[in-house]
């Protein structure tokens, strides 16, 4: 009776100690940053590393840090995309004005990786605000130099801008979408984002699919 | 035997807690979620004998360290998975399921170096090397960059650029079409298959995709392979309707009521007089008869401006072009960034009229033709007129140039198709009409893959 009195404490005491050590080893992330604000500072829109965070609670992490998390993400493939999508989704929606403002420089600074700038364009785009509303158009309203040679570079400023004006058209009201980017058409001289520009319009006022839709179904026919 | 009950009841109690603790939680990331193992990375070294040394050394978690992106962009290769398309017999210009394997075959080497700074990379007989415009792109332009220097090991070279951004540039950059699966096509396929098919990549990294495949297929092939499609639009003896062909069939649309011109825009067609422009709604009949003032396309860049003789808008290179000319004879091209006019030039000649195609030339621009039937080709990039050969048959009231066939609309009111040197009737159709364009439709892409 007494060995087995013993038995029994032992597992239990190796059962909490087990548990214990699982649950600091999930928390300890996000109580590393809660309590240490200046190295968060330290890492501000820092470049791609393998820091770890934890995303159960938007607030506790800075926005820097959780988006450059985020950025790290895009050259990681994905068990579950979704879970991804809900990640963007919580930073998006927990951004304040200035974070907007701030995501605009990360996105015009050319200097800048480009998954960054990609993630930048998403995150404002997700953000459905008027604060970021007005940084996208000013994005896309941004022409290139005429002394820039096209080049790969180049081409991902068009796809970035292709990606804001996608999310210009993402807007919750469809007549301010509509608006604003009739108003950017007529700013913009490159044929390819007034072709984007014209699809997405047309797709507001119901006379055409997505745009995303279009594209789609035209590169499913040269993959099938 | 009471207290190792409650023993187990604690232990069970805490457990639950513990997994109650999790469930609240987002999916956290592991510490080890952006790093490789080292095993991974030496298999990748040894399979695409990567110079490690010249990337920065070898780099297990910092991404920042060119060795890293390498090998994030190794494992995309790898692990990356398509769904099955409708059609399993169609394998493509490379096995979706092969990338890994493919790229490892037409790869004997990858080193980092910047001997070739307007390069993003280059393949030396298999040996690639990465410059510094690789470093700084997108892992998707990255992984699309290797997929692209892959195929040139199999032979596949650039030829000169014929349209697109890179007309007239010194290096050969474009391939002919899609069809001759040169480097610019296994690059759109891997991206055309991610947007499409892919299974496991970042939700980002798919639109970069496939907004990259779309951006690209304008841009690196002589023949574009995503057109943006097109319709034929014919205004009726009477005025009163406008004959829509598009896809092998007629619609029918309602005009407004105006006098003037039927004129090609960028979101459809209007009827403009000189001094203002009236919409006609492309893709459905409103039932009212109001004209209603076209606000969405270029012709209300016009806005105070009175009497202008003609107005067109036309693309020359990836630029969109709108230009005016006076009555006053004047020409002035609208500069978008500056959102104003240009200042007017004045023509050496009267001009009649101006049309975006001419007859026997199914490339489009922006012709003026002068009173006495001289036509000239107007370059906006020096903005210049180059005189045509050949005068202008003024029994031709429109010509257009659809699906790369010049369509006639002669003054008997009937449309022709220009066959060689004569023309047809086109369509048979019996129709007369009194105007002639042709109109974008924003619904759906033109496949090319000719």
């Amino acid at each position: 009776m007494k060995k087995s009195y013993w038995i029994f404490v032992f597992v239990l005491v190796a059962g909490i100690f087990f548990v214990e050590y699982d649950l600091t080893k999930r928390t300890s992330r996000s109580a590393f940053v809660k309590k240490n604000p200046a190295r968060l500072i330290h890492t501000k829109l820092a470049p791609a590393t393998s820091t770890e965070t934890s995303y159960q609670d938007p607030t506790r992490a800075g926005f820097d840090f959780r988006f450059q998390e985020l950025t790290n993400e895009i050259s990681q493939l994905q068990d579950d995309p979704e879970k991804v999508e809900q990640r963007m989704k919580i930073l998006a929606e927990s951004m304040t004005d200035d974070d907007v403002r701030q995501l605009s420089e990360v996105l015009t600074n050319k200097k800048n990786n480009g998954d960054k700038r990609a993630m930048a364009v998403e995150i404002l785009s997700r953000n459905q605000s008027n604060e970021s509303l007005k940084q996208l158009e000013n994005f896309i309203r941004k022409n290139e130099s005429p002394a820039e040679k096209w080049s790969r570079e180049r081409e991902f400023e068009s796809v970035l801008k292709a990606q804001a004006v996608e999310g210009i058209a993402a807007f919750p009201q469809k007549d301010v979408a509509i608006s604003s980017l009739t108003a950017l058409d007529q700013k913009i001289e490159e044929s390819f984002l007034k072709d984007r520009i014209k699809r997405s319009v047309a797709s507001l006022k119901n006379q055409a699919p997505l745009p995303e839709k279009q594209d789609n179904d035209a590169l499913e026919k040269l993959v099938e | 035997m009471s207290q190792a009950m409650i023993a187990v009841f604690l232990f069970f109690s805490t457990m639950v807690f513990a997994s109650s603790q999790q469930s609240l939680q987002m999916p956290y990331k592991d510490s080890e979620f952006t790093c490789l193992s080292a095993s991974e990375a030496d298999k990748y070294t040894r399979d695409f004998g990567v110079d490690v040394r010249s990337f920065g050394g070898k780099e297990l978690c910092d991404a920042q360290v060119d060795t890293k992106k390498l090998f994030n962009d190794i494992k995309i290769v790898e692990g990356g998975q398509f769904a099955e398309g409708q059609n399993n017999l169609i394998k493509g210009f490379v096995n979706k399921s092969q990338y890994y394997d493919w790229l490892k075959e037409q790869t004997r080497g990858i080193e980092r170096g910047n001997d070739i700074p307007w390069a993003t990379a280059y393949n030396s007989g298999g040996y690639f090397t990465m410059q510094d415009g690789w470093a700084k792109l997108s892992t998707l332009g990255r992984v699309g960059t290797f997929i692209h220097e892959a195929r040139h090991t199999e032979g596949y070279r650039h030829i000169s650029c014929r349209q697109g951004p890179y007309q007239g540039v010194s290096l050969a950059g474009c391939d002919s079409n899609y069809n001759y699966g040169g480097s610019h096509a296994v690059e759109m396929e891997y991206y055309a298959r991610v947007s499409v098919q892919g299974i496991n990549f970042h939700p980002v990294y798919k639109k970069m995709a496939r907004l990259m495949a779309i951006a690209r297929s304008n841009f690196v092939f002589n023949t574009a392979v995503l057109q943006p499609r097109e319709a034929v639009m014919a205004l009726s003896e009477n005025r009163t309707q406008a004959h829509v062909y598009d896809q092998g069939q007629w619609f029918i649309r309602e005009v407004p009521a105006v006098e003037g011109r039927l004129k090609r825009t960028s979101f459809g067609a209007v009827i403009f007089n000189g001094l203002a422009a009236f919409a006609i709604e492309l893709y459905q009949n409103s039932g009212f008869p109001d004209a209603i003032e076209d606000t969405y396309s270029y012709y209300k860049l016009m806005g105070e401006t009175q009497n202008i003789k003609d107005f067109e808008e036309f693309d020359s290179g990836v630029k969109r072009h709108v230009v005016k000319i006076g009555n006053n004879n004047k020409l002035a091209e609208f500069d978008f960034p500056q959102g104003s006019w240009g200042s007017e030039k004045s023509l050496p000649f009267s001009v009649a009229k101006l049309s975006t195609a001419v007859p026997g030339n199914v490339k489009a621009g922006l012709f003026l033709v002068s009173t006495e039937g001289k036509i000239f080709n107007y370059v906006p990039e020096s903005q210049q007129l180059v005189s045509q050969p050949g005068q202008w048959d003024f029994s031709n009231q429109e010509v257009v140039t659809f699906k790369n066939q010049n369509l006639i609309l002669r003054n008997d009111g009937k449309i022709y198709v220009q066959s060689g040197e004569s023309l047809q009737p086109w369509l048979q159709t019996e129709n007369l009409y009194s105007g002639l364009v042709v109109v974008p439709v924003y619904d759906a892409f033109e496949v090319v893959k000719e």
